[in-house]
């Protein structure tokens, strides 16, 4: 399963991804139906679910702001 | 042609401004509004652009909002920020591009005006100026430097003169690509930047920079399309987009990028322009408005405001341009310094040094005044 982090905006999705790859974590940047679940059109970062907490934890202490999250396959 | 306007727009840009503005055209779709490859590269663009800027002026990506140009920054700034019953406070060198905004917002009755005026001798001088009619100011929009003599006004020292809570919009159009920024160290809460002038990037680009630790909240003057939360008729909460709205001049961005990579600040700038104002104070028949051979260079951004004795400003602009010199006569769109300056009858010429300029195209310069009877 994978986890979906959905930004408010492309600046903030490139942002969390460079961010999260300088800590070890690979995310793709998708605009699935996981996103439009929660934004409507907008931008998410997709990535291993196991990693969730700790990427959370880096976004919200570099004060990125988290739309939502969800889970895909 | 020897190109002395630099302080209207730089020239020339640097081969790989046109190159990736027309590598833009070529290969770049709408960024923030799809997930396929060509919004997605368009969209790194314009990220990779807003990094370095982020960089060189200290503050967050999303703290640079992109814009048409300096002009457009100032107007979001000081309309976005304005509050009915407030007092501006503006310095006497001010361009068009402050002073009509604020007019505007004066004769709408949104904003009481006051300005002090600045002493291009002393920085003392004026800072006392300043302090006298900014209390109870709830907000200051000056020029960092001048557009019409180059001073350099002392914003570091004004904005410990006032409130935290007095919203400080610095218009660095002419100081952007001259001098070091640092938007933290400045303590102001916005700076407007063009792209094509001291960083010399394409025209019809710009950026406001908003200080990373300010809490002011700025309204937007165009909503539109994000590319997010469609659903939804309000702007964006979040910076940068709350203040992007429609489409980015994605080609002026890319070609911004690439010539942020080029750039460098240029010693030489300093060092003509003192030989010029050196050479040209000390010529009967010119007269220096606003710079002097005493004056420190650190003072100013290269711009010299000139008179020859008994030409107008036009006929001698006139003839430089046929003699091969490139300099822009008149009022340059800020009647306020001209008068403080004492040449607003008059107007006057003025010359603005570029990064390629050099110290032989400075004496060519001279000869050619001196030929002017």
């Amino acid at each position: 399963m994978k986890t979906v982090i959905v930004l408010s905006s492309i600046t903030y999705a490139l942002k969390a991804q460079e961010l999260l790859k300088n800590n070890g974590i690979y995310a793709n940047i998708t605009r699935s139906k996981a996103v439009r679940g929660i934004r409507g059109c907008g931008y998410g970062l997709q990535f291993d679910q196991m990693l969730e907490e700790k990427a959370k934890g880096i976004l919200v202490a570099a004060g990125i702001p988290i739309v939502g999250s969800t889970e895909e396959k | 042609m020897i190109y002395f306007d630099n302080a209207a727009t730089a020239l020339p840009k640097a081969k790989s401004v046109a190159d990736a503005m027309k590598n833009a055209l070529e290969i770049c779709g709408n960024p923030g509004r799809s997930g396929h490859v060509y919004s997605m590269k368009s969209a790194e663009i314009i990220y990779e652009c807003r990094k370095k800027l982020a960089l060189m002026f200290n503050t967050r990506p999303e703290c640079v909002i992109f814009t048409s140009g300096a002009t457009e920054s100032l107007n979001i700034a000081i309309k976005g920020t304005n509050r009915p019953g407030g007092v501006t406070v503006v310095s006497s060198m001010e361009h068009n591009s402050v002073l009509r905004p604020l007019n505007s917002l004066r004769r709408l009755g949104e904003t009481v005006l006051r300005q002090f005026l600045v002493d291009v001798k002393s920085d003392a001088r004026t800072l006392d100026n300043f302090s006298t009619v900014s209390r109870s100011a709830t907000s200051v929009v000056i020029t960092h430097a001048s557009n019409v003599c180059g001073r350099i006004l002392p914003v570091r020292q004004m904005r410990s003169l006032v409130d935290n809570e007095v919203v400080f919009i610095l218009d660095a159009s002419q100081t952007a690509g001259h001098i070091p920024l640092d938007i933290i160290d400045l303590g102001v809460d916005i700076m407007c930047i063009p792209a094509h002038k001291g960083l010399c990037g394409p025209m019809g680009v710009g950026a406001l920079i908003i200080n990373p630790y300010s809490d002011i909240i700025i309204d937007s003057l165009i909503e539109g399309g994000t590319g997010t939360n469609s659903k939804s008729l309000d702007m964006p909460e979040y910076y940068p987009e709350r203040l992007e709205a429609g489409t980015l001049n994605v080609c002026g961005i890319a070609g911004f990028s690439a010539a942020l990579d080029e750039f460098d600040f240029c010693q030489s700038e300093k060092d003509i322009y003192s030989f010029l104002v050196n050479e040209m104070d000390n010529r009967v028949d010119i007269t220096l408005h606003g710079a002097h051979a005493e004056g420190s260079a650190e003072n100013y951004v290269p711009v010299i405001l000139f008179n020859k004795k008994r030409l107008d400003c036009e006929t001698v602009a006139s003839i430089l341009s046929e003699k091969g010199f490139a300099l822009r006569a008149g009022f340059h769109c800020a009647p306020h310094a001209h008068r403080t300056l004492g040449t607003f009858e008059t107007g006057g010429v003025r010359l603005s040094l570029g990064k390629v300029n050099t110290l032989d195209e400075a004496k060519l310069f001279l000869k050619a005044l001196d030929e002017i009877k």
